[in-house]
C-alpha cells in the first residue's frame, strides 16, 4: 500500500496545484525529404510530417485521459529545415514553411518548430537561404517556429549570422505590422542551442538525434510556487536553504511525472524516449508564473536587488531536483523569463521595476534569455544586433544556453500596451537604458573567437 | 508422503508492545514458517493476518493454544486451515487509487464499497485516516479492460459528491513515479 503523506502530497499536485505536462514534442528527421524540385521537397515533407506524427495528439489524449493529467501543449519539432534548403531559393524557403504549417494544422499541433539553421561558424548557402526568408516565412505561416544558432562556448560567436538574424528581426517586425509585430515572437537567437528542446520556439531534432523521438516538458511554475507558499505557511521563518530544499523535492515529483506521461506517450507511438525538460513554463495565466515564485520567495518587486539571486535559487534547486529524478534530462532545463508570458514579470515592466539590464543579468544564471520582450518599433537592427551579441557573451562565457526573443511592435514607444492573446501573453513595450552607440561596434561583423577555458577570473 | 500443513491466521487484541514478538514466537514454536503477514493497529486494536507452513501433524487446535498461551485472555485468534495452492492470480487489468474525503458519516464506506462492486471491482486495500476535520478513505482497486475509466470517475464523483464528498480515482503508477526514486521504465512494464 502506498503511504497516506505521499499519496495525500501527490493529490495534492494533481487536484489543487495544476500538475501537468506542459509540452509532448514529438522530433521528426526530415532529411530523408531532400529534392532539388521544390514541389517534391514541400510535398514530401508535409506528407511525411502527417505520416509520422497523425497519432500524436490523439495518444497524447488517451495518455492524459488514463493518468488524469493534462497535457497542455502538443508540438513538432523537425530537424533543422536549412538543410533541405541547400541548393534553393528563398521563395522555396517560404513554401517550405507553409508546408509545415500546413501539416502541423493537419496533425492539429499548435506549434511546429525547427524552421532552423546553426550557423555558429559559418554559413552555408542553404543556412542563408533560411535565414534571408525568416521575416516571409514567419508572416506567411502561423505555427511555425525559427531558430537561429549564433554562437556556442566552442566555437565563439558568428557576428555576421547575428547581423542577419537582426535585419530579419526588424524586417519581420515590419512584415508583421498589422499582427503588431507578432512573427518575432516566433523566432529566437540562441548561443549554445539545445538540441533536444522541446519548448518553442527553439524546438528542434537536431543532428545527433534519432529519427523521431519524444521528448517532454514538465508542469509549469504553479506547482513550486504553491510548495514555497506551503512551506511558509508552515514556518513564515523559512531560510532559503530550507525553501531551496522544498522546491528541490518538488522538482522531483514534477520530474518523475513528465518522465512518466512521456515514456507512455513515446511507447504508444513505437518511438524512442529522449529528454525530460526541467525548465519551468509559465502561461500568462495567474498561479502559472516564475515571477511569483521569486516573490514568494520574499522578492516583493520583481527587478530589486535580490532578484538575480531568487532566480539562481530557484534554477539550481529545479536542477537537483530534476537529476535526481531523471536519468533522462536535456533540452533547457532551466526557468524561464518570458516576459510577455509571465504576468508577475510582465507587471513588474509596467511599473518599472525590472529593466531590460536586469532581465539580462538574471539571464547569467537561468535560462533561457531574453525572451518575449516588447522593444519600440524605430529600435535599429545594430541595437538588437547588439542585445543578440550582449545575451550570446554570456551564455558562451558562461557554458550555458542564452537566447533572444524579441518583438519589436511597429509604431509603438516605450510604455505602449500589447496584447498577442493565449500563451503569448501580453506586456509593454520596454528598451535598453541606451539604445544606440554600438552599431560600429555590431557593423565590423566576423567572429568573436571562443573564449579561454582557463584563467577563469 | 508426508505433507505440510499451511494456515491462516487472525489475531486481534488491545495493542501493547511486544505482541508480534508473542504471536511469531508461538508459530516458532511449533516449527511454523510465516509466509505472508499484514499487520496494522486500529482505533487501539493490534489487527494482524498471516499465514505459516508447519511440520506434518500440527493442527489448527494445536496453533491457536500456542498462541494463546503466548497472548492475553481477551485475545481474538482465529485459525483456519488454508490449502497448499498458489494464490489466485491478480486480476488482469490497470490499478488505480480511489481516494474520498470529507466529513465522518455512517455510510461512506459502504457507499464506497457498494460503487466499486456495482462495477464488479475488487478493493484490494484500504486505509481510513483523519485529515483535519475531514476523514480520508483510500483504496487500491484493479479496474479489469472492460471497465471504461473516464465513464467511471464521472459516475464515482458524482455518486460521493452527492454524500458532500470530494472523490478521485489516479492512476497508481503517478504516486508511484512521485514517491519511487527506480526508473520510470519499470512502471511501465509492471
Amino acid at each position: 500500500m502506498l503511504a497516506r503523506q505521499d499519496v495525500l502530497t501527490t493529490l495534492r499536485m494533481v487536484q489543487e496545484e495544476n500538475l501537468d505536462v506542459r509540452t509532448v514534442t514529438l522530433g521528426i528527421n526530415l532529411n530523408v525529404c531532400a529534392s532539388r524540385d521544390p514541389s517534391a521537397l514541400v510535398d514530401a515533407v508535409r506528407a511525411r510530417i502527417v505520416t509520422q506524427a497523425r497519432d500524436l495528439v490523439p495518444c497524447c489524449d488517451e495518455v492524459a485521459a488514463r493518468y488524469g493529467l493534462p497535457i497542455v501543449n502538443k508540438r513538432v519539432a523537425v530537424s533543422p529545415a536549412s538543410i533541405l534548403l541547400e541548393g534553393h531559393t528563398p521563395e522555396t524557403a517560404v513554401r517550405l514553411a507553409q508546408a509545415l504549417d500546413a501539416a502541423a494544422e493537419e496533425v492539429r499541433v499548435d506549434l511546429i518548430g525547427g524552421f532552423s539553421a546553426f550557423v555558429q561558424k559559418g554559413i552555408t548557402p542553404g543556412e542563408r537561404v533560411l535565414i534571408e526568408s525568416l521575416a516571409a516565412a514567419l508572416t506567411a505561416t502561423r505555427r511555425v517556429c525559427a531558430s537561429l544558432n549564433v554562437g556556442t562556448t566552442r566555437a565563439g560567436l558568428n557576428v555576421d549570422a547575428v547581423q542577419l538574424a537582426a535585419h530579419q528581426i526588424v524586417a519581420a517586425a515590419e512584415a508583421s505590422r498589422a499582427q503588431r509585430g507578432f512573427a518575432c515572437a516566433k523566432l529566437v537567437v540562441f548561443a549554445n542551442m539545445p538540441e533536444d528542446n522541446p519548448f518553442m520556439a527553439g524546438a528542434v531534432l537536431g543532428a545527433g538525434e534519432a529519427e523521431r523521438v519524444v521528448n517532454v516538458g514538465v508542469s509549469g511554475p504553479g506547482v513550486v510556487k504553491r510548495a514555497v507558499d506551503r512551506l511558509l505557511q508552515r514556518d513564515p521563518d523559512a531560510t532559503l536553504d530550507e525553501l531551496a530544499e522544498e522546491i528541490k523535492h518538488t522538482a522531483f515529483r514534477v520530474t518523475r511525472t513528465g518522465e512518466l506521461i512521456g515514456r507512455e506517450v513515446a511507447e504508444r507511438l513505437g518511438v524512442p524516449f529522449g529528454v525530460v525538460d526541467l525548465s519551468l513554463a509559465p502561461t500568462p495565466r495567474v498561479g502559472d508564473s516564475v515571477g511569483e515564485i521569486y516573490q514568494a520567495l520574499g522578492v516583493a518587486r520583481l527587478g530589486a536587488p535580490g532578484t538575480t539571486a531568487a532566480v539562481m535559487l530557484l534554477n539550481d534547486a529545479v536542477k537537483k531536483g530534476g537529476a535526481f529524478a531523471s536519468s533522462a534530462v536535456g533540452g533547457l532545463s532551466g526557468a524561464f523569463i518570458p516576459v510577455m508570458e509571465d504576468h508577475a514579470l510582465s507587471q513588474a515592466v509596467t511599473d518599472g521595476t525590472l529593466t531590460l539590464e536586469k532581465l539580462e543579468a538574471m539571464t547569467a544564471v537561468c535560462s533561457v534569455g531574453l525572451d518575449m520582450i516588447l522593444l519600440p518599433g524605430h529600435i535599429s537592427a545594430e541595437a538588437i544586433g547588439g542585445l543578440i551579441m550582449d545575451e550570446a557573451a554570456i551564455g558562451i562565457a558562461n557554458r550555458k544556453t542564452t537566447g533572444v526573443r524579441v518583438i519589436p511592435v511597429p509604431g509603438a514607444h516605450v510604455g505602449d500596451r500589447v496584447d498577442f492573446g493565449g500563451l503569448f501573453g501580453a506586456g509593454v513595450v520596454m528598451q535598453p537604458a541606451c539604445m544606440e552607440g554600438a552599431a560600429a561596434f555590431v557593423r565590423r561583423g566576423g567572429h568573436i573567437p571562443a573564449p579561454i577555458h582557463s584563467l577563469m577570473n | 508422503m508426508s505433507v505440510s500443513c499451511r494456515y491462516v491466521v487472525a489475531v486481534l487484541v488491545p495493542d501493547r508492545v511486544g505482541l508480534l514478538r508473542d504471536v511469531t514466537a508461538g508459530v516458532a514454536e511449533l516449527g511454523g514458517n510465516i509466509a505472508g503477514i499484514r499487520q496494522t493497529v486500529v482505533d487501539g486494536f493490534f489487527s494482524l493476518v498471516f499465514t505459516s507452513v508447519h511440520p506434518p501433524g500440527t493442527t489448527a487446535d494445536a496453533l491457536r493454544r500456542q498462541l494463546a498461551i503466548r497472548l492475553d485472555a481477551d485475545t481474538s485468534i482465529v485459525v483456519r486451515e488454508c490449502p497448499n495452492q498458489p494464490p489466485p492470480p491478480l486480476p488482469d487489468g490497470t490499478r488505480y487509487v480511489v481516494v474520498t474525503r470529507g466529513p465522518d458519516r455512517p455510510g461512506t464506506i459502504h457507499a464506497i464499497s457498494a460503487f466499486f462492486v456495482e462495477h464488479g471491482i475488487n478493493i484490494e486495500d484500504w486505509q481510513v485516516a483523519t485529515e483535519g476535520a475531514d476523514v480520508l478513505y483510500t483504496a487500491q482497486v484493479t479496474l479489469p479492460a472492460v471497465v471504461a475509466f473516464q465513464p467511471l470517475q464521472t459516475a464515482f464523483r458524482a455518486r460521493m459528491a452527492a454524500r458532500g464528498l470530494a472523490a478521485t480515482i489516479c492512476h497508481e503508477n503517478i504516486f508511484r513515479a512521485t514517491t519511487e526514486v527506480g526508473p520510470i521504465k519499470g512502471l511501465l512494464r509492471r
